[in-house]
């Protein structure tokens, strides 16, 4: 039972992922790779916070959602600049000068060693200890993000979003501020992958830079794109697809580590026959890059 | 000292400007960076390594061995997805997407049949050198060099001088006018695959031969490429000069900082280019002259 509740924390986890990056991938047509580092940074804001300062820790999640956004802006505003290719190369270039910060500011993230020995979380007074505390904590937070993504994408907002996707200078010639939005769209984005790193570290007690690497990125984009991009239940379909695959490997009888490169073998072939032949996704209504 | 650098640097930047100069026809010929080129180097690599290793095979073979494999797979690669792909009406972004999955699945491939960890390509000497004018000189940067430069020359004599470079670079500038004139496209963008699958598996074999083998070794050299691309604007000379340039640079900030942000520098590079020269960069690469 234990079992099935860590896979459901992940399921909550990598959909809250999923569902923010979908903000940009699926409504906003713009493909980033840098999820995982946003992923990071708020892990690593959170986790560094509470066991440096004992800083409580709703305030921690806030300030390391806070961070990403500062973080998106910077890594954003040149990235939006550029075109659908050059868009996606700027952000792999972030997710790899990202990831060498964590992985080699020894003084701060301690590097390869990790952070041991993050709390659990408090939240006015409830701790969350046990399994199905967190999956109750990750289900809520993946909720949260989908209300949120749901809110921006389905108003004014979205319209504007889903324009912009489609075409971008006819959105700006009828007076909308293309940049404004997409800013706007990267920084939710990175808030919520955020969140979800902070749920992460307080989950796992232990993070490292191995968890937030170029690899675990194009992960959640496959995700996306398996489940459908854009639409309602894509992220959480292809979440839940995608974390609960090597789980299924493992229960026919491949070893964990034989499993872990399986997964990766099939969701990468599984990429390329859905956009060959499913370009919507399973779920999708939108075809991404069509 | 600043000679050490600067060979060091011209050794890198070979092996960038080998990887850009195939990363940089996909990229003008399909119109998409194929990831999956930054995994083709590694496979060349460990091919070679395994013909070495467990077959004993001589040098020579190993690495015609390894190359080979690469531009099967990169011909199969085109003829499995991409062209089905592009008889559809995708655009570069599928495309792109498309090659993310090979890659995917690749590394994946490459991990189970070797395991995660860095091999050394055996029968190098680390450290071995010999000292010329105060600089040391290592033997695989040597084969690096002069292998390279003889890989420049043919391939900028295959880009203007023969028929398959000429028909190529009128695909890169008009594919649909290309078409009209009677070219058969899809056998030439082959050869175009097939070349830059050459190119990449080169580099990956001599890669391994400097700095050893690992699953994603390919990886950050295919993004040093794209860099390369955006500096270099996409010319033979351009690509070749700015590779130097990158390589160089890598080499000189180690200096400065610590050398495990050596591989952050080209990003920032990166970073800083599309910050400062943006105009360059907007949309497709501007210049179209030479594949």
């Amino acid at each position: 039972m234990e079992y099935t509740f860590h896979i459901l924390v992940l399921v909550g986890i990598y959909t809250t992922l999923a569902v923010s990056l979908d903000l940009l991938v699926g409504h906003t047509g713009l493909l980033s790779v840098a999820q995982a580092a946003f992923f990071g940074v708020g892990a690593y804001a959170s986790a560094l916070l509470e066991v440096h300062f004992g800083v409580p820790f709703l305030i921690a999640v806030a300030s390391s959602m806070a961070l990403a956004v500062l973080v998106a802006i910077v890594v954003a505003s040149p990235s939006l600049r550029l075109q659908d290719d050059f868009f996606i190369i700027a952000t792999l270039g972030f997710q790899m000068i990202l990831f060498t910060v964590f992985n080699n500011w020894t003084n701060l993230t301690r590097g390869p060693l990790g952070i041991p020995g993050i709390p659990r979380p408090v939240i006015f007074g409830w701790t969350v200890q046990s399994h199905v505390e967190f999956v109750f904590l990750a289900f809520v937070i993946a909720a949260s993000a989908y209300l949120v993504v749901g809110i921006l994408s389905t108003g004014p907002f979205g319209r504007v979003l889903h324009a912009i996707r489609e075409d971008e200078i006819f959105t700006e010639s009828v007076g909308k501020h293309a940049l404004k939005f997409k800013l706007t769209a990267f920084a939710v984005s990175a808030a919520l992958a955020a969140c979800a790193g902070s749920l992460y570290a307080h989950y796992m007690t232990y993070i490292d830079p191995t968890s937030f690497t170029v690899m675990e990125s194009i992960l959640v984009v496959s995700m996306i794109i398996i489940g459908g991009a854009g639409s309602r239940w894509g992220p959480l379909v292809g979440a839940v697809v995608l974390v609960t695959l090597p789980e299924a490997l493992r229960f026919v009888g491949f070893p964990s580590s034989v499993a872990a490169n399986l997964r990766q073998i099939i969701y990468g072939a599984l990429l390329v026959i859905i956009i060959m032949f499913r370009p919507r996704g399973l779920m999708g209504k939108y075809g991404f890059g069509r | 000292m600043a000679a050490q650098f600067l060979l060091n640097g011209l050794s890198v930047g070979c092996i960038y400007a080998l990887a850009a100069l195939g990363v940089g026809l996909t990229y003008r010929t399909y119109g998409f960076f194929n990831f999956a080129y930054g995994v083709l180097s590694a496979l060349a690599a460990y091919v070679s390594y395994a013909m070495l290793f467990y077959f004993r095979a001589p040098v020579w073979l190993a690495i015609s061995a390894g190359v080979a494999g690469a531009i099967l797979l990169g011909g199969f690669s085109h003829y499995i997805v991409y062209k089905p792909l592009r008889s559809r009406g995708a655009n570069s972004l599928t495309l792109l997407l498309s090659s993310v999955g090979l890659f995917v699945v690749l590394v994946g491939c490459l991990v189970l049949a070797f395991g995660e960890e860095s091999l050394a390509m055996p029968g190098e000497r680390v450290g071995a050198g010999h000292l010329v004018l105060g600089v040391r000189v290592a033997g695989s940067q040597i084969v690096i060099v002069c292998s390279s430069l003889v890989v420049f020359l043919g391939w900028w004599l295959a880009v203007t001088h023969t028929k398959c470079g000429r028909l190529l670079r009128a695909i890169a500038s008009d594919e649909y006018l290309a078409r009209l004139h009677g070219v058969r496209t899809e056998s030439i963008l082959l050869c175009g695959i097939l070349a830059s699958s050459f190119v990449l598996a080169l580099c990956g074999v001599l890669q391994a031969l400097d700095t050893g083998l690992s699953p994603t070794m390919g990886f950050e050299v295919f993004l040093a490429a794209v860099v390369v691309i955006v500096i270099g604007g996409g010319s033979v000379i351009g690509n070749v000069a700015a590779a130097m340039f990158l390589g160089i640079i890598q080499q000189v900030a180690v200096w400065i900082m610590p050398a495990q942000w050596q591989a952050a520098i080209v990003f920032v590079i990166l970073i800083l280019f599309l910050l400062l020269r943006p105009q360059g960069l907007r949309g497709k690469l501007q210049s179209r002259t030479t594949v």
